[in-house]
C-alpha cells in the first residue's frame, strides 16, 4: 500500500532527501579536491625546472625571430618608444602614396594625422608558413595581395558540366557520332567559345585574347581509354598530379563518365560575380556545341542548354538565403567539403590513414601531415571565411578580420604546436585510429587544449602574435577539430571536438573568446552536429557559411574545414566530398597554385605573384595617379 | 499573498575548490561583498567617464517615470525601476579592457558578475574589453565599486571607450597593459597610475591617480583565470567532468531532451 503523506510532509522528506544527496556530494568533491590540491602543488614544482624545456622548442625560435626578443618575457621594454608607425615600410609607403593621392586629386586621402597612433607597439614581421617569406601585416589584407584575390577569383570561375546526357541527346535524338575526334574538335573550339570567341555568327563582338588568357576548360574522367583518344591538352592528368594511390581511387570514382571544367576569365567574374560563371560557361559550351556538331537552332538546344545551366552543372557553391543574398558560385555558399577539396596540399602523399602514416614514418611523417592541414586550411579556409566572406563580402573591408586569417597563416607557430603534439600521437598511438567516442577523445582533446592554452601563457610573445581573442579562437578550433579529425577520422567527432575546445576549454581557462559572442557558433553548433534532418544539421561536409549558424563571426572557417579535412587525412580519403572538385583545382593551368597557397600569398605579399585578370591590353599606358581622372570624365561633349 | 518560501537550494556556483575557483565563486554571488582597494572620488569617475561635465545635471531622454502615462503593463509593476530609469536619464556605458597577464577580472569574469550584481544593464563581451550600459546616473554609481574594489587592477585593467586593443600584448616596462592612446601612465614619484586623458582618449584638465597597480603576487593571488605558472588549468579535473558533461547532454540531447537519463 502506498504511504499517504500530507502536502508539508512531502516537503520535509524533500529537504531532507536533498541535504543528503548535497552532503554526499559534497564528501566526494572534498575528496577530490584534496587530490586536485596535490597535484598541483607537484606540477607547480615541476614546472619551474622545465622553463629551460621551453627554450629547445620549435615555437621559441620562431618567436625570436619575429620579435627580436626573449619569447618567454612578458615585457616589452621598448613599447610607446618603437617610432611609431615609421618602424614599417609599408605604413611609410602609405602615407607617401597618400600625400601623392590627396595632392594629385585635390581630396585628403589616407593620412596618419587623423584616428589613432598607429605604431606604439611593434609591428611585427610575419613569416609565412616555412616558407622563408616575410611579410608585413598590410601585405596580406586581400586588397593589398593579388594571390588572395586570385585564390577567390579561381574559385569562383569554376564550373564543372557533365558531357555525358549531351552525347547521349546528340546520338539518340539528333543522330550524331560521338567520337575522341569531334570531342578533340569540340574541345578545341571550346578554348576559343572560353574566350568569348564567335563560331555561328559574324556579327559578334569579340574580346581581345589578352584579356581573357585564363578562360579555358578541360576534361576531367577516369578512364584511361577515353583519355588515350584525347589530345593530351585537353584534359587534367590525374595519373602525373597525384600520388598513385590517389590517382587510383580518383579514377574509380569518377569512371567513365566525362565532364568539363570550366575556367571563366578572371575579369568576368569580377564584374559581375560568381554566378555569372555558370552563364558564362554554359552559354560558351552551348556554342561549342554548335558548332563542334553542325547543330542548328534545333529542339536539342534548349535541353542542351538546360544540361548545362541546371540538370548536369556543379557549382562551387550554392545560393544564399535571403538576407545574405548572393547566386551561385560565391564564397559565402561553398560546401566545406568542397573547401576541404579544394585544398590540394595532400596530392603528393600516399593515401593511408593519418595514424598509420605516422607509424610507419614516425616523427618526420607526423610533421608533414601536419604542414600539410596547416598549409590548405590557413591559406584556403582561413582566407575564404575570414579574409573574403566576414572581412570583406559581410563586413566592407574593415581589416580586422583579415588579421585573424594572417594569424593561421603566421610562421611556422600553428605548425609548431601542432607538431609537437602530432609527435607525441607517434609515440603513444601505435597506428591504431582513436575510435568515435566522446569519453575517449575528450582525454585527448583536453590535453590538447590544455597544451595549447599553457603555450599562449608562457610565451607573452606569440599571445601578442595572435593578438585577438578572434585569432586565438581561430587558433585554437582548428587544432582541435584538426587534431580530432586526423586521430579519428570522423568529421563529426572532429567539428564536436573543435565547438568544445573554444566554447568550453578555451571559455572557462581563460574567461574570454573573442570578439561578442564568438563561441556562440560553437554552443549551438553542438546540437547540430550529430542531427541530420536538414533544417537542423546535416554531414559537416556540408555545411558552410550558407548555413545560418555558421555566420556568426571570424574564426570559424579553419575549424570547419581543418575538422573535415583532417577527417579526410584521418581516413586516408582521396577526396572529401567530390572526386571532381578535388581533381578541377589540381589543374596546372590556374595561376593560384591551390597545393601551396600559404606560398602564394607570401609570394604576392612581396610583389612576386602574378595573378590573372589583367587589363593593361586596354588602358592607357600612363602614370597610375593619372587614371580615372574627373577633368577628363568632365569634358564637354562634341558638337 | 502568502509569502513564499525561501528555498533551501544553495547555488554552487562554480566547480572545483582551487583558488581561482573560489575567487569565481565569490566575485559571481552577490550576497558576498567585494573588497575595496581604493577610493575614487565621484567626480574624478565622471570625468574619466567623459559623458557629462563634473555636477552638470544628468541629460534625461524621457520625463520622470512619475509623470508619464503609459500602457498597462504587469511587467511594471512587478520590476522595480532604478534610480536612473525612474529620472529618466539617457544609457551611457563604461567599457573596461582587462589583460591577458594573470587578470584580476575577465571579460566573461565580468558578465556573469555584471549579470549576478547589477540591474537594469546591458553587456557584450569581446575578447579584451566588456562594454557595460546602464542608466547614467546608475552606472556612475556601479563604476565606483568597479574602480575601487579588487577587481580592479590599475596597471592590468583599464577604461578603454574606443582603439581598445592591448589585451594580449607584453606589458610596458612599467608592468602597465598596453594602450595605444596612452590613457594612463605610471607615475613613478608617487607609485600611481594615473589617467591622463578619459576613457575615450580626450585629454583631462586635471589627471586623476587611481592607485598604485597590484604587486605581482597580488596578480597571482587575485588572477580570475586559470594560468600555467599560478593555478594549472589542466589540473582542474572537476571542471574538465563538467564541462565535458555539458558537452556530451548539448551534443546527444540538444534537440530530443528525452534523451537524458541519469546514467548522464
Amino acid at each position: 500500500m502506498v504511504e499517504e503523506l500530507s502536502e508539508e510532509e512531502k516537503l520535509k522528506r524533500f529537504v531532507e532527501e536533498r541535504k543528503k544527496k548535497m552532503e554526499t556530494e559534497r564528501a566526494k568533491e572534498t575528496a577530490m579536491s584534496s587530490r586536485e590540491k596535490d597535484y598541483v602543488r607537484e606540477l607547480y614544482r615541476a614546472s619551474e625546472k622545465f622553463i629551460d624545456v621551453e627554450k629547445g622548442r620549435e615555437i621559441y625560435q620562431t618567436m625570436r625571430e619575429i620579435w627580436g626578443a626573449e619569447p618567454l618575457s612578458g615585457v616589452d621594454e621598448k613599447m610607446y618608444h618603437r617610432g611609431g608607425y615609421k618602424q614599417s615600410n609599408r605604413k611609410r609607403e602609405f602615407v607617401d602614396a597618400g600625400k601623392q593621392v590627396a595632392i594629385k586629386r585635390g581630396l585628403p586621402s589616407y593620412s596618419r594625422a587623423v584616428g589613432l597612433p598607429v605604431g606604439q607597439r611593434m609591428l611585427e614581421p610575419m613569416p609565412v608558413g616555412k616558407w622563408g617569406i616575410t611579410i608585413e601585416q598590410d601585405d596580406s589584407h586581400h586588397m593589398n595581395n593579388t594571390a588572395i584575390q586570385q585564390l577567390n577569383d579561381d574559385i569562383k570561375r569554376t564550373v564543372i558540366m557533365n558531357l555525358d546526357l549531351a552525347h547521349r541527346m546528340l546520338q539518340v535524338r539528333v543522330g550524331r557520332e560521338v567520337t575522341p575526334e569531334t570531342l578533340n574538335l569540340y574541345m578545341e573550339t571550346l578554348q576559343h567559345t572560353m574566350g568569348a570567341g564567335a563560331v555561328a555568327q559574324e556579327h559578334m563582338n569579340e574580346v581581345n585574347p589578352y584579356l581573357v588568357k585564363d578562360a579555358w576548360a578541360k576534361i576531367i574522367t577516369g578512364s584511361d581509354e577515353i583519355m588515350d583518344g584525347l589530345d593530351p591538352r585537353f584534359y587534367i592528368h590525374i595519373d602525373e598530379l597525384f600520388h598513385p594511390d590517389r590517382a587510383k581511387a580518383l579514377k574509380e570514382a569518377i569512371g567513365d563518365s566525362l565532364w568539363v571544367v570550366f575556367r571563366v576569365p578572371t575579369l568576368a567574374v569580377r564584374m559581375a560575380d560568381g554566378e555569372a560563371a555558370g552563364r558564362w560557361a554554359a552559354m560558351q559550351n552551348t556554342m561549342a556545341f554548335i558548332s563542334a556538331y553542325q547543330l542548328s537552332g534545333e529542339h536539342v538546344i534548349s535541353d542542351l542548354a538546360y544540361a548545362f545551366k541546371h540538370a548536369r552543372v556543379i557549382h562551387m557553391g550554392d545560393k544564399l538565403w535571403t538576407g545574405r543574398m548572393r547566386g551561385r558560385n560565391e564564397i559565402g555558399g561553398i560546401p566545406d567539403g568542397f573547401t576541404a577539396d579544394i585544398i590540394q596540399s595532400e596530392r603528393d602523399l600516399p593515401m593511408i590513414p593519418y595514424v598509420e602514416y605516422i607509424e610507419q614514418e614516425g616523427d618526420k611523417g607526423a610533421s608533414r601531415i601536419v604542414s600539410r592541414l596547416n598549409e590548405g586550411v590557413g591559406g584556403i579556409s582561413a582566407m575564404l571565411d575570414n579574409t573574403l566572406w566576414l572581412g570583406f563580402y559581410m563586413s566592407g573591408g574593415i581589416g580586422f578580420s583579415n588579421t585573424v586569417a594572417t594569424s593561421a597563416l603566421s610562421g611556422g607557430a600553428n605548425e609548431d604546436i601542432l607538431e609537437e603534439f602530432s609527435i607525441l600521437g607517434t609515440k603513444y598511438l601505435r597506428g591504431k585510429r582513436l575510435p568515435t567516442k566522446w569519453d575517449i577523445m575528450k582525454v585527448i582533446i583536453n590535453m590538447m587544449a590544455t597544451y595549447v592554452i599553457e603555450t599562449y601563457e608562457k610565451f607573452p610573445t606569440l599571445a601578442e602574435l595572435h593578438w585577438g581573442g578572434a585569432h586565438k579562437t581561430s587558433i585554437m578550433g582548428t587544432v582541435g577539430a584538426g587534431m580530432a579529425g586526423l586521430l579519428s577520422g570522423s568529421s563529426t567527432m572532429a567539428l564536436w571536438a573543435g565547438n568544445y575546445t573554444i566554447a568550453y576549454a578555451m571559455k572557462e581557462g581563460w574567461l574570454r573568446t573573442g570578439w561578442a559572442g564568438q563561441e556562440i557558433q560553437d554552443h549551438v553548433g553542438m546540437p547540430y552536429l550529430c542531427s541530420f534532418r536538414p533544417e537542423e544539421g546535416n554531414l559537416t561536409e556540408m555545411h558552410g557559411l550558407n548555413y545560418p549558424i555558421h555566420s556568426y563571426s571570424a574564426g570559424h572557417g579553419n575549424q570547419r574545414v581543418a575538422a573535415n579535412y583532417g577527417a579526410m587525412l584521418g581516413r586516408g580519403s582521396a577526396w572529401c566530398m567530390s572526386p571532381l572538385v578535388k581533381v578541377a583545382f589540381a589543374d596546372p593551368h590556374l595561376a593560384f597554385d591551390f597545393s601551396r597557397p600559404r606560398y602564394c600569398i607570401g609570394k604576392a605579399g612581396i610583389k612576386e605573384f602574378m595573378p590573372d585578370g589583367e587589363r593593361t591590353a586596354i588602358t592607357p599606358a600612363c602614370d597610375v595617379l593619372d587614371r580615372g581622372l574627373i577633368k577628363e570624365i568632365a569634358k564637354e561633349f562634341p558638337t | 499573498m502568502a509569502e513564499k518560501p525561501k528555498s533551501e537550494y544553495v547555488p554552487n556556483i562554480y566547480p572545483g575548490k582551487d583558488v581561482v575557483s573560489e575567487r569565481r565563486k565569490k566575485l559571481w554571488d552577490k550576497s558576498r561583498p567585494l573588497l575595496k582597494y581604493r577610493s575614487v572620488a565621484e567626480d574624478d569617475i565622471t570625468q574619466i567617464l567623459s559623458h557629462r561635465a563634473v555636477r552638470a545635471a544628468y541629460v534625461s531622454v524621457h520625463p520622470p517615470l512619475e509623470e508619464m502615462i503609459e500602457p498597462y503593463d504587469p511587467i511594471k509593476h512587478i520590476v522595480v525601476p532604478t534610480p536612473g530609469t525612474r529620472a529618466g536619464d539617457r544609457i551611457r556605458f563604461i567599457q573596461m579592457s582587462d589583460s591577458f597577464h594573470l587578470p584580476s577580472i575577465a571579460p566573461f569574469g565580468r558578465q556573469r558578475l555584471y549579470f549576478s550584481r547589477f540591474r537594469g544593464m546591458d553587456t557584450v563581451v569581446y575578447s579584451g574589453r566588456e562594454i557595460l550600459e546602464m542608466r547614467e546616473r546608475d552606472l556612475e554609481k556601479v563604476a565606483k565599486m568597479l574602480l575601487e574594489t579588487e577587481i580592479f587592477n590599475p596597471g592590468r585593467s583599464a577604461l578603454k571607450g574606443i582603439t581598445v586593443h592591448g589585451h594580449s600584448l607584453r606589458l610596458d616596462e612599467d608592468g602597465l597593459m598596453f594602450d595605444a592612446r596612452r590613457r594612463y601612465i605610471y607615475d613613478r614619484d608617487t607609485g600611481e597610475v594615473v589617467y591622463i586623458k578619459d576613457q575615450m582618449g580626450n585629454v583631462l584638465d586635471v589627471p586623476v591617480p587611481i592607485g598604485p597597480p597590484f604587486s605581482e603576487e597580488d596578480c597571482k593571488k587575485l588572477c580570475l583565470t586559470y594560468s600555467w605558472d599560478t593555478q594549472p588549468y589542466k589540473a582542474r579535473t572537476e571542471l574538465f567532468e563538467v564541462m565535458s558533461r555539458a558537452t556530451k547532454m548539448r551534443v546527444i540531447a540538444g534537440f530530443n531532451p528525452e534523451m537524458i537519463d541519469e546514467s548522464m
